[in-house]
Order: structure tokens, then sequence, then C-alpha cells
């Protein structure tokens, strides 16, 4: 008897990661403290969470060690074995979270599965028959030899419902009793272990963490449909499964439980194992055929089905290694125990291997039918580094893509089939939103074209064709022609080829066009790739990310030679708002930045900042050298556009156009241009100073610009037209503060975000009490909080309804409102708000906690009936915007969607109306400065080359020299700090926290640059 | 050379007298026919001996081995070092890795360093998924490779 049984993993996957080494230094240190008659160390197979290994299952606790070292053997013996302390720095934490688990069974991977198939992978030694049988192995083969019919047999398989786990999903009982049913003096059964399905492994762990049990699961099927001999068709990447599953069949011939006459019933039986030699295609079960006899893998026609007509023409069953390890459970415990779990369909468990972007990969047994967002969320853990889930493969190169918004779809065989995807054998590879779904088809179609056997044309010659539309699609020169062109030439691919192969090679690329379309079109009409991947369609990650496309790596590099002048040039041919991008931008460019691998993104923001001041304090030497102000003008045209509204999106289209020759008029409602960049965003953040200098830049280009004028009141559409505008852009904002429905919100005292932001931003004098509550947790929740401070509250406190690191608010605002003093209140909904004398004094608030994963990924917060007041003199809320839609948007008659947005063309902007078009918040709602820039750029485009046939933007574009060359590997070096001012200096006034860089700072930090337009423009000459 | 040829000859009659006396299956054959060679392939000489004493048409035996992607007919390194290149894998950075390989080797996919130590493979799913990106050096699997991991990796296997 052993005091502590260690059971160490010696799967594939912990084996990597140098489990034999921690195995040998556990051992060794045993002996050191002769503890070796007291402690078993046992080597078993995969426990399925291989990210986490190497793993160590200490019992008789059931404490899980992970991620094991050589050189943390010691500590384990000597702390655990020894003293009975667990090691917590060895233990499993939640992803992203501190909370350790010591247990097995408490760790939300391992305690949400059903593990049947996989339950004795990890917990026994898979080369010991004895434990296997110890573990109720073989009783299954005892029960069919000694009391059961072949024919009992099958009919327990048929009445189990169980379907094959191989990708089909055909009955296996009916399968089984079609080849019982064919005369012949030989048949075989043949267990289908060529797993090559990427991303899918469970094949190789059951073979490698419990062979026996499919050992046991072949003898059984050949007792039932009275094969002799058996084979097992293994893939020559598994040398570890094939050397187990040796084994464990030397070992049941050495035990009488495979040769002549088994546990004296007079049936004989014994397998061999084949080895494969690298082709996909042999997983096909006709061509894993012809490769057992020792010939080229090709598929052969059905019918004749393998179960009349198989292995050297005999009658044949090909079962995959996951259904023949569940004949035993089934035979064991009986098909009505098997049909209570899952679906009436899709009866049992099933494995799946979850991989790609998943913060708990693995393999995980779960009962048919399980929500997809159970599976992703509550076992998986969700999605790493806070990026979003965007779809899920499966099947592999046959299947398809579960989109987000079906993450509610049970995983069984009919569902999965509903959305045009297969189950496949169980592999789930989940994508995030850095995939490219145009990209993902055409790896998939690359993978097929290249493994087909080129037996039948359609499958060689059909997958090759339709590689080179999705290659003309990633690489920008697709049309939308080319879509009509994949989904007839997938259809005759799928009707026509010969097998497996061929007939599902198009699903990927059929079921991304379905789900993603958005996503191919935008290739095609836009030439660009949301997701940043196809690298023909960008400069580099950043530039791809930005929503007016800045040549980043460009103007960083020209900052390092010292070229700031050129650097504002190469800004400004792009972005006509530098100084206010370069302190508001929400800098999607640095979220994609590659140097984050590394370790911290580059601080692009801070450096374009750089650039802006230094040329603004060096203005006049600058106007005398700048390239783009002195290149030769484009000659003026007679077109005339109008622009109603002066925020962001209004101004960047004046300035493109403006910049092309066309005659352009702003007509603004509010006396002065900037819309939200002057009325929401406070001075502290964004100095007006900076701001009216960069509207001057663009009216200086000959931009006309109305204020005080209402489009709609002063002046009507039509009557711009009879002006003689052809052209109107609509970027009119969401300005309107939106209201929830509280009791109390009519007290003098509760203010609207944005209103209150607005009346501080026009100059007005606010006056605002001692104790204020902001409900929200936006960018205008900061700003109205940390406003409030500034004009004189004593205490400010944030009421959110969600977790800190939901808020959707910048992360250094709201660190900044931390440090200036701002209180926050999480997992706080507001309920009701009093006061007395029709005056605010409180807000009373419930406590919500966490309960289910919503559909996108994060925990619904929800009510625990705890009610809590907070005294306060005012309250703002500031949860929302929505459009004016009374007035102008309606008065002109444009189509709007449910929640009041102006429907437009994505691509073009056009609205529902001829020559309207629209752009920015009242559009996407109230989204980002630099993302209303885009559509203001996209508009301009837009009516260029309405002009002109093709836009010219190249026109505007000067040329710069900088060193295009791969700087050498990087040390790690995190980003530079810009300075704040301190808070000492911050009260009762509105002076700009954050200071701009130094020249060395800025110097220090486009060092930082790896230089993805390098690598890219290597690409792009080959 | 004459000698060591006849020796190879003779080591390939072993294996296929083994096979005729057993009924060793034809790829297991040729795996172990391919192993015995010290440059990891299946040369012309071997396929002559096979068809002799097997009876089967070269042509026959050319079929099937050009068919599997392990078989070679062309020389290869000692080591084969096959870059796992499925969608695991190719979304944590296969490409990468890769690329440092093939800096760091001197070669190209499907080729042989000059000292005949390693050829560079690259190679549909390991099944090693939760580990990626993965490479396997002979029948030796790595994973979570990093490019700044490969010189250890590679390290063992490098001649001295």
């Amino acid at each position: 008897m052993y005091r502590i049984q260690a059971l160490i993993c010696a799967g594939s996957g912990c084996i990597s990661s140098g489990s034999k080494k921690v195995e040998e230094n556990l051992t060794k240190t045993l002996v050191e403290y002769n503890l070796q008659n007291e402690i078993q160390i046992i080597e078993t197979g995969c426990r399925g969470a291989c990210e986490q290994g190497p793993l160590l299952l200490v019992y008789p606790e059931g404490v899980i060690y992970r991620k094991l070292k050589p050189e943390d053997s010691r500590i384990i013996v000597e702390e655990h074995f020894l003293k009975g302390r667990l090691v917590e720095q060895l233990l499993f934490t939640e992803p992203g979270k501190d909370l350790i688990i010591s247990k097995l069974e408490e760790i939300p991977f391992f305690k949400k599965q059903t593990r049947f198939v996989l339950r004795n992978c990890g917990t026994t030694d898979p080369l010991k028959i004895e434990e296997y049988i110890a573990r109720d192995g073989y009783l299954a083969l005892g029960k069919a030899l000694l009391e059961m019919t072949p024919e009992g047999v099958i009919d327990e398989m048929k009445t189990s419902g169980i379907r094959g786990r191989g990708g089909a999903g055909f009955p296996t009982g009916v399968k089984w009793e079609y080849c019982r049913k064919t005369e012949s003096n030989q048949k075989y059964i043949i267990c289908n272990a060529d797993e090559g399905d990427p991303g899918a492994f469970m094949d190789r762990s059951v073979l490698e963490g419990s062979s026996y049990s499919v050992v046991e699961g072949m003898t059984i099927a050949a007792y039932a449909i009275g094969a002799s001999q058996g084979y097992v068709y293994v893939r020559a990447e598994y040398p570890l499964a094939v050397e187990r599953l040796s084994l464990a069949i030397k070992r049941a011939r050495e035990i009488g439980l495979l040769g002549k006459n088994i546990l004296g019933s007079g049936f004989n039986f014994d397998i061999e194992i084949r080895i494969g030699a690298g082709a996909f295609v042999c997983g096909e079960e006709t061509a894993l055929l012809s490769s057992i006899e020792g010939k080229r893998g090709e598929p052969r026609p059905r019918p004749p089905y393998p179960a009349q007509k198989g292995l050297w023409g005999k009658p044949t069953v090909i079962n995959n290694v996951e259904t023949l390890a569940n004949v035993p459970l089934i035979i064991h415990h009986g098909s009505s125990w098997f049909r209570s779990m899952g679906t009436e369909k899709s009866p049992g468990t099933k494995i799946f291997a979850l991989a790609g972007k998943i913060n708990n990969s693995g393999l995980v047994e779960v009962p048919m039918g399980m929500p997809l967002k159970e599976v992703i969320y509550e076992i998986g853990g969700g999605i790493p580094e806070g990026k979003t889930f965007k779809a899920a493969l499966t099947g592999g190169p046959s299947g398809g893509v579960i989109p987000a918004q079906h993450i509610n779809t049970p995983l069984d065989f009919e569902s999965l089939a509903d959305l045009g995807s297969i189950m496949g054998s169980g592999g789930l590879i989940v994508l995030d939103n850095t995939a490219c779904m145009v990209d993902i088809a055409q790896f998939f179609l690359t993978f097929t074209a290249d493994e087909s056997c080129g037996k039948c044309p359609p499958c060689r010659a059909g997958t090759k064709e339709l590689l080179k539309i999705l290659n003309r699609i990633t690489h920008g020169t697709g049309t939308m022609e080319d879509l009509d062109k994949i989904e007839s030439l997938a259809l005759l691919i799928k009707s026509s080829s010969l097998c497996g192969l061929g007939q599902t090679a198009p699903n990927p690329v059929l079921s991304t066009l379905r789900h993603f379309r958005h996503e191919y079109e935008a290739h095609i009409l836009d030439k660009r790739c949301p997701a940043g991947v196809c690298s023909d369609l960008m400069v580099s990650p950043c530039e791809n990310e930005c929503p007016i496309n800045i040549n980043v790596p460009g103007y960083l590099q020209l900052v390092l030679e010292d070229k700031v002048f050129d650097a504002y040039d190469l800004i400004l041919e792009s972005n006509p708002l530098p100084a206010v991008c370069g302190r508001v931008c929400h800098h999607p460019c640095e979220e994609v930045c590659r140097r984050a691998q590394l370790d911290q993104p580059v601080a692009i923001d801070n450096v374009k900042r750089y650039i802006v001041d230094y040329v603004f304090s060096h203005w006049e030497e600058y106007k005398k050298q700048s390239k783009v102000g002195n290149l030769p003008p484009i000659p003026k045209n007679n077109h005339r556009v109008a622009i109603i509204g002066a925020g962001p999106a209004g101004l960047t289209a004046a300035y493109f156009l403006a910049k092309l020759g066309y005659k352009t008029t702003i007509f603004e409602a509010n006396p002065e241009p900037g819309g939200m960049l002057r009325y929401a965003i406070p001075e502290y953040r964004l100095p007006k100073a900076l701001l009216n200098r960069e509207i001057q830049n663009i009216l200086d280009l000959g931009v006309e610009l109305k204020l005080n004028t209402i489009v709609g009141e002063d002046i009507t559409i039509e009557d711009l037209k009879h002006q003689g505008f052809e052209v109107i852009f609509i970027s009119t904002g969401a300005q309107k503060g939106q209201l929830i429905k509280l009791t109390g919100d009519n007290l003098e005292g509760v203010l609207s975000g944005l209103d209150f932001l607005k009346r501080v931003n026009s100059g007005e004098k606010v006056l605002v009490g001692e104790k204020v509550v902001v409900v929200g947790g936006g960018n205008v929740a900061i700003d109205a909080s940390r406003t409030a401070l500034r004009l004189g509250s004593k205490e400010v406190t944030i009421l959110y309804r969600r977790e800190k690191e939901d808020m959707p608010a910048e992360p250094h605002e709201i660190e900044e409102a931390e440090h200036e003093g701002v209180k926050f209140i999480f997992l706080g909904s507001p309920s009701a708000i009093f006061g007395e004398d029709s005056k605010v004094n409180g807000i009373r608030y419930t406590r919500m906690t966490l309960g289910e994963y919503d559909d996108g990924g994060r925990r619904r917060p929800v009510s625990t009936n705890e009610e809590l007041i907070l005294d306060c003199d005012n309250v703002i809320l500031a949860v929302g915007q929505i459009t004016e839609t009374a007035g102008l948007l309606s008065a002109t008659g444009l189509e709007l969607s449910k929640g009041g947005f102006v429907l437009t063309n994505k691509h073009t902007l056009e609205t529902s109306i001829p020559m309207i078009y629209s752009g920015g918040d009242v559009v996407t709602g109230p989204a980002t400065v630099s993302g209303a820039m885009g559509q203001g750029k996209r508009f301009a485009r837009t009516i260029d080359s309405y002009f002109n046939g093709e836009d010219r933007l190249s026109l505007i574009k000067a040329s710069y020299d900088y060193a295009k060359e791969i700087p050498p590997d990087q040390e790690e070096q995190e980003r530079e700090k810009p300075e704040t001012i301190s808070l000492s200096r911050r009260t009762n006034n509105f002076r700009e926290v954050v200071k701009t860089y130094s020249a060395e700072q800025a110097r220090k930090e486009c060092n930082r640059c790896l230089r993805c337009d390098v690598k890219e423009e290597v690409q792009n000459e080959m | 050379m004459k000698c060591e040829e006849t020796l190879y000859s003779k080591e390939i009659l072993g294996l296929i007298e083994k096979y005729k006396a057993t009924g060793e299956p034809l790829l297991t054959l040729l795996h172990e026919i391919q192993d015995l060679h010290p440059d990891n392939h299946l040369p012309a000489t071997a396929l002559k001996l096979i068809s002799k004493e097997l009876k089967m048409p070269v042509s026959t035996l050319y079929s099937t081995v050009s068919f599997y992607s392990m078989f070679s007919l062309k020389p290869r390194g000692r080591h084969i070092v096959r870059v796992c290149s499925s969608p695991p894998c190719k979304l944590d950075g296969t490409d990468v890795v890769l690329e440092a390989l093939e800096k760091r080797l001197g070669i190209g996919v499907g080729e042989t360093t000059p000292d005949r130590n390693f050829t560079l493979e690259e190679q549909s799913c390991l099944g090693v998924c939760s580990l990626s990106p993965v490479v396997m050096i002979d029948e030796d699997v790595f994973g979570n490779v990093t490019p700044q991991r490969l010189p250890v990796i590679l390290e063992s296997y490098e001649e001295d």
C-alpha cells in the first residue's frame, strides 16, 4: 500500500512539454528522501488539458498541479509529500482571475464534463491491462460472448442509437447488421485511426490513454458481425499511439482476451496494426481499404459498400476509434443508459477537441447537444487576451463555421447540419476577431486541393479552380461575380465528386460565404481585410486597423530619422485632425500592434501627438518645407457638396473634398464647429485652442462654414438642391443623451451626461453639488465625473452595473479618474432616484451579481435583490446616446434603423435617397472619433469616384525617404509613459492632464516598432 | 562503395524475407526499408530489389510510394523536421516558426541541409493542437514552439 499515488500525465502533449523529465526528477527526489515505498508514481494517458501540461494528479486528495518544470519536483516532494502542504504556485487558477483551485473536480474545465469514453485517460496506467479490468474493463466482452448472441449485440447497438463518431454519423448498429447479414467465409473489422482532421486529436488520446477499450470494442464488434480478423489503421504521425496500442494487443493476447477461444466461448479473433504513410484521403473508408491492401490510397465508388465488399473483397466494418471505445460502455451499461445522455437523434457523449483561440484548450467529453456557448465559456474559459469570439470551426476541412450569433447552437449532428456545418470527428477550432474568414476558407481549400488524390476530375480540378478565385479575393483582385462563381462551382464539386473528400471540400467556403458574406465583400469592394490578415491588402496591421488608414510605421520611422515635418505630412495625407487624434483617438492601431506579443504595443498615439506639437511649435519653418503643402494643387471643379454637421466626420469629408477641388460647404447647427470634439470632450483632454487650429487649417483649404444653421429648420434639403448642391452628406452625430426610466428622473439635479458636458464645454457656469453620482461606464461617464470634480464636487461616485473590466471607457481614462479620487461602485444598478422638495438627495441601487454568460461572452449581471442607498446632490445619467430623429432625419424621409440611425450602403454610404449620403455616429450609433473620420473619408472617395471614375487620393500624396529595413531582434522594453501633471495642479481648472513626449521619449518609442510594413513589401515583390 | 551497396541490398533482402514469412503489409515494409537508408529515402535500387523479389512491377511500386507524403524518392537528411501547418497551429504562428526554421537551417520546405542532417517538411495535423504551434523532429514532438526556442530544440539533433 502506498500513502500517496501521484499520477503523471504521459500523453503526447505532456511528454512534449517535458513530463518525462519531471517524472525522472520526482523519482530521484523520492529516493533521496527514502519515500519510494510510500509514494507511487504512475504514468497515465492524456487528461485532456494539454495546454496546462505537464500535469500531476495527487491522490488521495485529488489535487492537481500544472505546468510543471523539472525543478518543481523537489518542492512538491518536500512540501506536499513530506509536509502535506499544497504548493500554491503550481495549482490551477481561473483564466484572468486570481482564484486558485486545487481539486481536480472543482476546476471548471473538468467539472462540466461527462467523461465516459475518456474515463481511463489520465486515471490509469494505459499499459496495464489489470488496471483496465479493475475499472470494469472486459465485463462487456464477457457479457457479449457468454450471455448474448451476435444478433443480440447488434440489437443493443441499434437500440442505443449510437452514430459513427468519425464524421458522417451513420448508425453503427445498422452498419454492423448489413455486414452480419452478408454471407462470407471471411469478414473483417477495421478501426479507423487515421485521424487526419486538422485540429482533432481525440483518437490519438484514446489510443494513448485507453487503448484496451478500443481493443475490447473491436472484439465485441468482431463477435457481432462474425469477423475473425481486425485491423487498426493508424497514422504514422502518432508513434506513441502505435506503441501503446501494440502493447495492448500483445497483453490482451497473452492473457487470452485475443486469439483463439476467447474466454472459453469458442470465438477466435485477433488484431493487427497497419500504419499509414501520410495521406489525408486514407481516412475515407474505401481509400483506407486500398491503403491496407498496400496500394495507393485512392477511394472507390460506393456501392458496393464495405459492409458487403470491403477489404480484399470481403465484408468489412470500418468504425472510428471513439465509436469503438463506446461499444464496451453500451454493452456493459445497456442502451437505455446510453440514451439517457445526449439528444433523441444524437444520443451519448461526444469528445471535442477544443483548440485555437480559447483559454482552456484540450479534449472535452460532454453530452451531445450541449450548447456551444457552454463549451466555449464554461469549460473553455472564454477567449484569451480580452478578444471576442468570432466563430467556431467544426468538422475541419469538410465542415464549416458556427458564427457568434449562433453560439447557442446545441452540438449535435442535426443542429450543426442545419447551419451548413458538420460534426466531423469533433474538432472545434475557436476563432477570435483576428481571424479572416476568407483566409480560413482558402487555407482549408489549399489543404483539400493538396490532399485530393487526383482520381476524379471534379475534386482534382474543381478545388484548384475554386482556390484560384479565393486567391484573387484575398489579393484584392476579386469581383462580385466571383462570389456567384464560387457557389456554382462548389455545388458542382459537391455533387459530382467520387468520395467524401471532394463532396465536402467546398463546405468551408460555402459556410464562410453564408455566414460572413460581408467579409468577402469587404475584400472585393473595399480592398480591405477587416481582420488584418491578408497582407496584400494592407501596409501593416496598424494601418489596416486605422479607420483612416494612416501609414503608422512610415511616420514612426521618419521620427526616428529626425524628419518630423515629413512625419506630419505623411499623417496629413490620411488625417486632417492629428492633434485631436493624438489626444483622444481610441487607437485601434495599438490593439493590433504585433509588438504586444513581445511586451506592449507601441504607443502610436503619443508619438503622433509629439509630431503635431513639434510641428505646431515650428510652424513657419514647417510651412516652407512641407511636402504635402507644396504638391501641385488639383484644379478646382464646379461640383458643390453640402455637409451637414461639423463634427469629425463632416470635417474630414470637407478636408478631402476641398483638396480634390470640390466646392464644399459645411452647415453647423451650433455656434462653433467641432461637434462632439468641442461639446463632449473636456478641455483637460483636448484643449479647444488645438481643435480650433486644426479646424482653421481645414477651412483654409477653401471650405465654407455656415454656423448656427439648422438644416431642416433654417434651410431645407430642397433649398440646398436649389442652391446648386449636387451631393449632400449628413453627419449630424448621435448627440442626444439616452434616458433610462427611473422614478425620480425628473427631480432637480438629475442631468444627462452629455448635456452636462455640453454646457460646461460651452463655457456655461454649471453648479454641481458636493456629492455627485454618475451612472454609466463609458467615456461620457468618466468625462462627466472628472469634470464634476473640477467644478468643485467633493465626492464623485460612478455607479456601473457590471465589473470594471467590462467598462467601455478607455482604460487610461478610468485610471486617471481613480487617481483623481473618483469612487467606483461596480455591480450596482440604479433602481430609483429620490429627493426632497423636488431636489435630489439620494439614489437607490440594487447590488448585482454575475450570472450566466450572455451571447457576447460576458456574464450577465443579475439582481441580488439587495438594495442600497447613496446620498447625493446630483445624479448624472451617462448611459448612452441616440440620434435626434425629429427634424432633419424624419423630414428628409430617410430610411432609418429601429434605433433611429440612418441606413446606408456600408461601402458607399449612400442612403435610401439618391445623392444623399450619410456617415459618422448618425449611421453607426455612438462610436469613435477616428471611426467617424473614416466615414468622412470614405464619403469623399465615393464622391470622387462618382465624378471621376476612380478616386484621386493618390494625387494628394507625396513621397518620403525613409529606411525600409526590418530592425534587429529586440530586447523586451516597455513603452514610454508620458508624464502627467500633478494632482494639485488639476483642481478647479481644466488644464491638460497628459503631457507630450520629449523628443528623446518619442524616438525611444519609435524604435520599438517592429516594422511590419517592411515584411509586407518584400512579400509584395515576390 | 560497392561493398556498402551489397551490404545495403542484403539488409533489404532480409526485410523482404521477413515480409514474405509473416505477411507484413507493403507500407510497413516500405517504412522499414526507408528507415534503413542513411539518407532516409527509398532509392531506385531498393525499389528494383523489392520489385524483383515480390514480383511486382516497379511502376506499381512507384505509384504507391509516390502517393504517400512520408515516402521520399529523393535523399533526405538524417532528421526530418516536420512543421505542423494545420489551422490551430497556423492561428498561433506556424508561419513565424517556419520562417525562423528556414532562416536557421538555410533551406526551404522540402529541402535538405548540405550536411545532410536536416530535411524540412510541412506536415498536416500532428494532433497536439493544445500546444500549437507544433514541430516534430523524427518521432519527438515539441509544442508551443517559438523562434527563440528553436536553437535549444535543434541542438540535440545537430552533429558534433
